[in-house]
């Protein structure tokens, strides 16, 4: 569980006789705990990921803001698997499509409250030098804990800049929300890792053999509330796609996390 | 001697007409004392820990004590050679003496009184948690279910005591209220069983079973006291005497109560293997002690099988969940803190902690298991709401799919001590 745990598990128990299969965890190419998504481990490790590919997202946050000028990364960087799977990509991505890049780092996680309402305020001012209006940036919440669970030190200090976060998880009922959130769930993620946890130990499939487990298409979650607080459209296929969906008053409206069948 | 000293002076101010609801008063207090002490000591206990919360029990002791001797009035003193510890001795030995030759005092006390605090100890407060963890209920229902109990109790004395003030029948109320007990007992002793089976009708029968015993138990408690206040035998020796040396040898049904469920010999024809199930499926340590029952028998099948190594710590397991609900929440709150999951989990899975390991849980499906379950070992790097939800989902697939698999969830905190046993080489070449 995590990709602490399974990094732990890849250095201490790859090559053991028991099948291990991640869960909550950060994609294993990126982290080189794989050659490519296809092949499979050959070893006792099946994996899945939390992430989305960068070209995935990008095609949303595209669709989103096509002006996008500002991308405001917000990520711990204690957490490596964090800051190489999910931030560095994405901002390497954006740079090159000449989105200014402004980089967010939590340089201590037990003080993120603290860190992430000056990291905020000074890159919202930043977002004004080339976007006045605050049309065409956003912040870009990543998988990293310290930093999605100050989801409402991050709202207060980021004036009327969209919250996007790779967690849907962090997309919930009432004002402490974030805006949208693309990317894989927990729950699906854990749906997935379960089905490769059951068919291995019925012995159906080998775990050497088994794909990264990716969903796809990733899970959208939309809170309509802080729309219109922040005076974002939202495009309508985000909302017809959407596994979560939050009405104007925060209220949980639509909730279908798993969209995966057993086969 | 708190008990008997306020029910002699309730029973001493309060008017004749009105001595039942007096005696009520007691009740109340008492249950309602029982009810809420165990909820505010639960909550008090996670501020103050277990010091706190006795060094403030002491507190209140001490309060009570001064209002009792600031503000209660006294009774006219008795000579001093009379109150010496010596005198009252032998004043109860006498009372005794007395009461035993008289046949009426004797049928109220064994027929009544004695059952009612048996039932009380022996199967309310100790039974009935151990055969509630044996079906897979966790210590917060286990808690609320004792706890109808003392609501019941509450809710039918007001009613059965201005009854008996009112009409001055005793013996009727008495009756049905021993009666009404016994037919709450069979219910309880449905719980588990073919006629009911292991869902919701089993819960609905324990739920009424435990109010109904509640109930009649509030049609004994209190009319009881003017049972015996009124008989013959009070007109001769006086009231306070007869409720005094009552209230004393009820104290038998407290012992008997437990005595009945204690140590005994296990035959020979008994499968012992029954309580031997790998790893109890009980969700809180003190619970560990009860074992793992196939099929609750009510009471007949805890006083066969139950060791003395079990007795003991079934007192302390009930202890613990029932005097010190609180030490249900804080064993809760330590595991809470990092192992958690959805709604609808517990229904099909029993959730076990390690009493010795509080970053070990174990959770296995509820009904029949298979012969070869397979295990799943979790490892958590340390608590994180994604692990909740993640956990919550993967239980059910594995619900879903109906696959006999034990999980044992470990915290390891990036610790590798905690986790390296489950990489060590053995491991690695074994399946």
């Amino acid at each position: 569980m995590g990709s602490e745990s399974t990094a732990w598990l890849y250095d201490n128990y790859r090559g053991g006789a028991i099948p291990v299969v991640s869960v909550c965890s950060k994609d294993p190419v990126q982290l080189g705990q794989m050659k490519d998504y296809t092949s499979g481990s050959k070893t006792n490790f099946a994996f899945t990921s939390l992430n989305v590919p960068v070209e995935v997202q990008m095609t949303y946050v595209k669709e989103l803001s096509p002006d996008l000028k500002n991308l405001a990364v917000l990520v711990d960087t204690k957490n490596v698997s964090a800051v190489q799977t999910q931030a560095e990509p994405i901002a390497a991505y954006a740079r090159q499509r000449g989105i200014q890049v402004i980089w967010g780092g939590v340089q201590n996680p037990a003080k993120a409250r603290e860190e992430l309402g000056q990291i905020v305020r000074e890159a919202v001012q930043t977002m004004r030098k080339s976007d006045p209006d605050l049309t065409k940036s956003l912040f870009w919440v990543t998988g990293s804990t310290s930093v999605f669970l100050e989801i409402r030190t991050i709202n207060e200090n980021s004036d009327r800049v969209p919250v996007v976060s790779m967690i849907p998880e962090i997309v919930r009922a009432g004002h402490e929300t974030a805006v949208l959130g693309i990317g894989i769930s927990f729950e699906s993620n854990a749906h997935l890792a379960a089905i490769y946890g059951a068919d291995i130990l019925v012995r159906k499939v080998n775990p050497g053999d088994l794909k990264v487990g990716l969903v796809s298409p990733p899970d959208i979650a939309i809170s309509f509330l802080k729309a219109r607080e922040i005076g974002m459209k939202v495009p309508f296929n985000f909302f017809e796609t959407a596994s979560f969906v939050y009405d104007y008053d925060g209220r949980a409206v639509r909730s279908i996390a798993s969209k995966m069948s057993d086969n | 001697m708190l008990f008997i000293g306020i029910q002699s002076y309730i029973l001493a101010v309060a008017s004749p007409e009105k001595k039942t609801q007096a005696a009520a008063i007691i009740v109340f207090g008492f249950q309602g004392g029982m009810i809420s002490g165990m909820a505010i000591g639960s909550l008090l206990v996670s501020y103050l820990h277990p010091q706190g919360v006795f060094v403030l029990s002491g507190a209140i002791g001490l309060a009570t004590a001064l209002y009792t001797i600031l503000l209660v009035p006294g009774e006219k003193h008795p000579k001093a050679a009379d109150a010496s510890l010596g005198s009252a001795i032998g004043r109860l030995v006498r009372d005794l003496g007395q009461v035993a030759r008289s046949g009426e005092f004797l049928r109220t006390m064994f027929l009544i009184g004695v059952p009612a605090k048996a039932i009380l100890t022996g199967a309310v407060t100790f039974a009935l948690p151990l055969l509630l963890s044996g079906q897979g209920y966790r210590p917060e229902e286990v808690g609320q279910i004792i706890m109808l109990y003392g609501i019941g109790v509450v809710a039918a004395s007001g009613f059965a005591s201005r009854l008996v003030d009112k009409t001055g029948d005793t013996e009727t109320v008495l009756f049905w209220g021993a009666a009404a007990s016994g037919m709450g007992l069979v219910l309880v002793g449905l719980m588990g069983s073919a006629a009911v089976g292991t869902g919701l009708l089993s819960t609905v029968a324990v739920v009424t079973g435990v109010v109904v015993v509640g109930l009649s138990h509030g049609f004994i408690n209190a009319p009881v006291v003017t049972h015996v206040a009124h008989s013959e035998l009070a007109g001769q020796i006086g009231a306070t005497p007869v409720t005094t040396t009552y209230r004393f040898l009820e104290r038998i049904g407290h012992v008997a109560g437990l005595l009945d469920l204690g140590p005994e010999p296990t035959g020979a024809g008994l499968d012992r293997r029954r309580d031997d199930r790998a790893r109890a499926p009980l969700p809180h340590q003190q619970s560990a002690a009860a074992g793992s029952r196939g099929r609750a028998g009510g009471c007949i099948a805890m006083r066969s099988n139950i060791d003395a190594f079990r007795l003991r710590r079934g007192v302390m397991a009930c202890v613990a969940a029932l005097l010190l609900s609180g030490s249900a929440l804080a064993q809760d709150r330590a595991t809470a803190k990092w192992f958690r999951y959805g709604a609808g989990v517990d229904q099909s899975w029993h959730i076990a902690e390690d009493a010795t390991r509080p970053f070990h849980v174990t959770v296995s499906p509820k009904g029949d298991r298979s012969r070869s379950p397979k295990r799943v070992l979790v490892l958590y790097p340390r608590p994180s709401s994604a692990y909740d939800i993640a956990i919550t989902k993967i239980l059910q697939v594995f619900r879903s799919k109906t696959i006999d698999a034990e999980f044992r969830v470990i915290n390891f905190e990036m610790d590798d001590k905690r986790a390296r046993p489950f990489a060590s080489p053995r491991t690695r070449n074994s399946t």
